[in-house]
């Protein structure tokens, strides 16, 4: 059975076909710059890039390609053998617990979480409406970011405001990056071999989100009511004092909405070194650049605290720490001195391991803990569109 | 010789008299300065005086605090009083050492109204009524951020825009800093001994949680304001920003009437919706409240939370000490709280935690970390910055 996983961002379309269940990527492919001057598409297949380049207006128009490069390059004769797409929607809220069979109530529920997701969920609906226009009568699945978190306890997803704002206006802790957590998760059930796992998860890319993991399934996560809390990331600050959107709309003029978006747009490592990726802040402390340098410690800082904090949170009882997306499957560098921060935990690092392990090496997953770490230390990549072909599998040969 | 260590908030004046041994003479509060139903209540001699009285602003407090000061005769004339030390909250990049004030200084403070504008603006008016009522005393500032000065810039700065630093002073500046110096140094006399990894918590209506190493602050809970850290009374500690847009925009309010609701109607009140004291907290989850438990859990989990990356931080710790109101009076308090730390070692003598009896180590010989209660005296710290400046 051939499925489509689609993952729509505000101005991307990304996109796999796999063949279920055998789990097989037939093609893949992203999109980027739609609706931008300028915009392209790469697709690989059998291991060969192609790229092609066109002004595309809409997800429509990036769906059409999307499309094309999936007939011409004979995945399917038809696009009739599509049997369901999968699409990665952000926010559910409390009301999606797991992933769901996309109906009209459930779209309705998407729009009305924008508000909480205001950078993912116009593009996650442009990329949902495109597809049902072009494939009307395919069963589509939305999963989401949100979905792993909904079984933190109440203490950990509340926030000490009125209780009024939660119960009128949905007011907590949702966490994201949920799909690629429970991936992670699921992938170390597998590795020790029980289902009981706690873990401590640390998914470091541009964004970012740590989780704790108790008994197998989520505990506490370091993202909020939005993506914009926890850590410090490529280009958001994180955890802030919350008094400061107010002082800087009185000091510049700004209104809220534009201090939240420099908040979200402009912050992290672009707000103090002027570079949103990790890769070019590296390489400007390594030319001596202090800014790049204090970003570096800070955003170290940053991730430590939270693993400090998730250590103690689970009691000690860890059963591996681990370390995925592009930072922390690729940051030789980064994971070196974050556990060498980490060190008053009795975690330990084999420096030689850790720098045999990344996407550009041979090796791209393995343990980087020293022998005598109090607790293992995995780097394991993240496969967010498996997950999302999974659920998408299940519901649909369910039905 | 005499000094006088005083406090001035919105409406309020507290004032403690101190003998030159630093033996505290009378103090007392006046209150709702500049509305109905003002007063004052002095204490002394385990007796309290009080009078409703038309107090219509700080010049008038003053004035009646020293012909009050007279007629009991703790002082023969007012220029017995050779000093006032003000606490100042906000010291901004400016101040970190307790200041001589003159002219040049208060022009400083002036600047920084904004950082605290209710309690600066407060601190301000109180200079200048003893200016005029004591023209030959030295008034001495004593910053509440002071003790931060030595946190370096990666655990100050925010990951924000750096120009927000720059242009508007946008970075942590913490603050119950006098209580955290008084509680290090109440542990240094006790252990005889500067060099220790320290993590101090004040648990008061307000949290706030300080590392320390080698007598140095460097890091802390409390950020930019008051607000950030840890769950407090009514404060909600730290949050996703994100919120305030998003119940502004529910509840059609403004930004600082969201921030205002995170100060006064948040923290274990917002959870609750029963008290803002964990007292009273512990007690009503005892009995089975579900909300008051998990007002409960959660504060607790966020001191714990701080004492978990301090530790980190720090790179292993010598001391934990408890200090404000509750941290010294909760022995149910520290028992939870160190309860949660067991994986990092430490490890409460129960008896002596339920003691509450001053200045003392409550933690258990195998301990990995002491625990200390620590009582410390604010206005006490305030007077012996003062008494520096005259000797």
């Amino acid at each position: 059975m051939k499925l489509l996983c689609v993952n729509a961002g505000s101005s991307s379309l990304k996109f796999q076909v796999f063949e279920m269940p055998e789990e097989k990527v037939l093609i893949s492919g992203y999109i980027e710059k739609v609706g931008i001057e300028d915009s392209f598409w790469n697709t690989k297949i059998d291991g060969k890039k192609i790229r092609g380049e066109r002004y595309l207006k809409n997800h429509t128009e990036a769906v059409k390609v999307m499309l094309d490069e999936i007939l011409k390059h004979k995945v399917v004769k038809d696009l009739s053998e599509i049997k369901g797409v999968g699409h990665r929607v952000v926010h559910g809220g409390e009301k999606y617990a797991e992933s769901v069979l996309i109906t009209d109530e459930v779209i309705k529920s998407i729009k009305d979480l924008t508000k909480l997701a205001p950078n993912h969920h116009p593009g996650n609906l442009a990329g949902i409406e495109a597809m049902q226009e072009a494939l009307p009568d395919v069963p589509m699945v939305a999963v989401y970011d949100t979905a792993f978190h909904q079984t933190m306890p109440k203490e950990n997803y509340l926030y000490p405001v009125p209780m009024e704002w939660y119960e009128k206006y949905g007011v907590r802790k949702y966490g994201f990056h949920g799909t690629s957590h429970k991936y992670i998760t699921e992938e170390m059930k597998k590795k020790l071999g029980r289902d009981d796992v706690n873990l401590i998860i640390a998914h470091v890319g541009s964004g970012g989100s740590l989780s704790a993991i108790k008994d197998g399934k989520c505990f506490d996560t370091t993202m909020g009511l939005t993506p914009l809390d926890g850590i410090m990331m490529g280009t958001r600050c994180g955890s802030i004092d919350p008094s400061i959107i107010d002082y800087v709309c009185k000091e510049s003029g700004l209104n809220v909405t534009e201090v939240t978006m420099m908040l979200n747009k402009k912050s992290g490592y672009l707000g103090i070194t002027g570079h949103s990726d990790a890769r070019d802040v590296e390489a400007a402390a390594s030319e001596g650049d202090e800014n790049a340098e204090l970003a570096l410690k800070m955003y170290n800082n940053r991730v430590a605290n939270y693993v400090a904090q998730y250590y103690v949170e689970l009691g000690g009882k860890v059963d591996a720490i681990v370390l995925t997306a592009g930072v922390g499957e690729n940051g030789i560098e980064f994971r070196s001195n974050l556990i060498n921060r980490l060190a008053p935990l009795g975690l330990t690092i084999d420096e030689e391991e850790n720098s045999r392990i990344a996407g550009f090496k041979d090796k791209h997953e393995g343990i980087i803990s020293g022998k005598d770490s109090s607790v293992p230390i995995y780097v394991v990549p993240t496969d967010e569109e498996i997950m999302i072909i999974r659920d998408t599998y299940n519901i649909i040969t369910n039905k | 010789m005499k000094i006088l260590a005083v406090d001035f908030s919105n409406s309020s004046m507290k004032f403690s008299l101190y003998a030159e041994n630093n033996e505290l003479l009378v103090n007392g509060l006046f209150e709702r300065i500049g509305f109905e139903g003002s007063k004052y209540t002095l204490f002394f001699n385990n007796q309290n005086i009080s009078e409703e009285i038309d107090i219509s602003n700080q010049d008038v407090a003053v004035e009646i605090l020293l012909i009050k000061l007279q007629d009991l005769e703790f002082i023969s004339s007012v220029d017995e009083i050779r000093a006032v030390g003000h606490k100042i909250i906000h010291g901004g990049n400016k101040y970190g050492d307790s200041v001589l004030i003159n002219e040049f200084v208060i022009s400083e403070l002036e600047k920084l109204i904004d950082y605290a504008p209710l309690h600066t603006s407060a601190s301000l008016k109180g200079i200048r009524a003893f200016e005029k009522a004591l023209p030959t005393a030295s008034m001495i500032g004593v910053f509440d951020t002071g003790f931060y000065k030595d946190i370096d810039e990666v655990n100050y700065l925010y990951p924000v825009p750096y120009k927000w630093y720059s242009d508007y002073g946008i970075r942590k500046y913490g603050f119950n800093g006098i209580n955290h110096r008084s509680a290090v140094d109440a542990i240094k006399k006790e252990i005889n001994n500067k060099n220790f990894k320290m993590i101090s918590c004040y648990i008061d209506k307000v949290v706030s949680i300080s590392a320390i190493d080698n007598m140095k602050c460097i890091d802390t809970s409390m950020g930019f304001t008051p607000l950030s850290g840890a769950m407090m009374a009514t404060r909600s500690g730290d949050i996703d920003s994100s919120i305030i847009p998003f119940v502004m925009e529910k509840e059609g309010k403004s930004a600082s009437e969201i921030v205002e609701d995170l100060n006064k109607n948040s923290g274990l009140l917002g959870l609750s919706e029963y008290s803002n004291s964990i007292i009273d907290i512990i007690e009503k989850a005892a009995d089975g409240d579900k909300k008051c438990l998990i007002a409960k859990n959660k504060y607790i989990r966020r001191i714990v939370d701080y004492i978990a990356k301090y530790y980190v931080l720090l790179g292993g710790v010598d001391i934990i000490s408890f200090t404000g109101n509750i941290g010294v009076n909760s022995a149910m308090l520290r028992k939870e709280i160190i309860e949660e730390l067991e994986v990092l070692g430490v490890k409460l003598d129960l008896d002596l935690n339920s003691k509450n009896d001053g200045f003392m180590n409550i933690s258990l010989e195998t301990s990995n970390i002491d625990v200390y209660v620590v009582p410390t005296d604010e206005f006490l710290s305030i007077a012996d910055e003062t008494f520096k400046f005259i000797r």
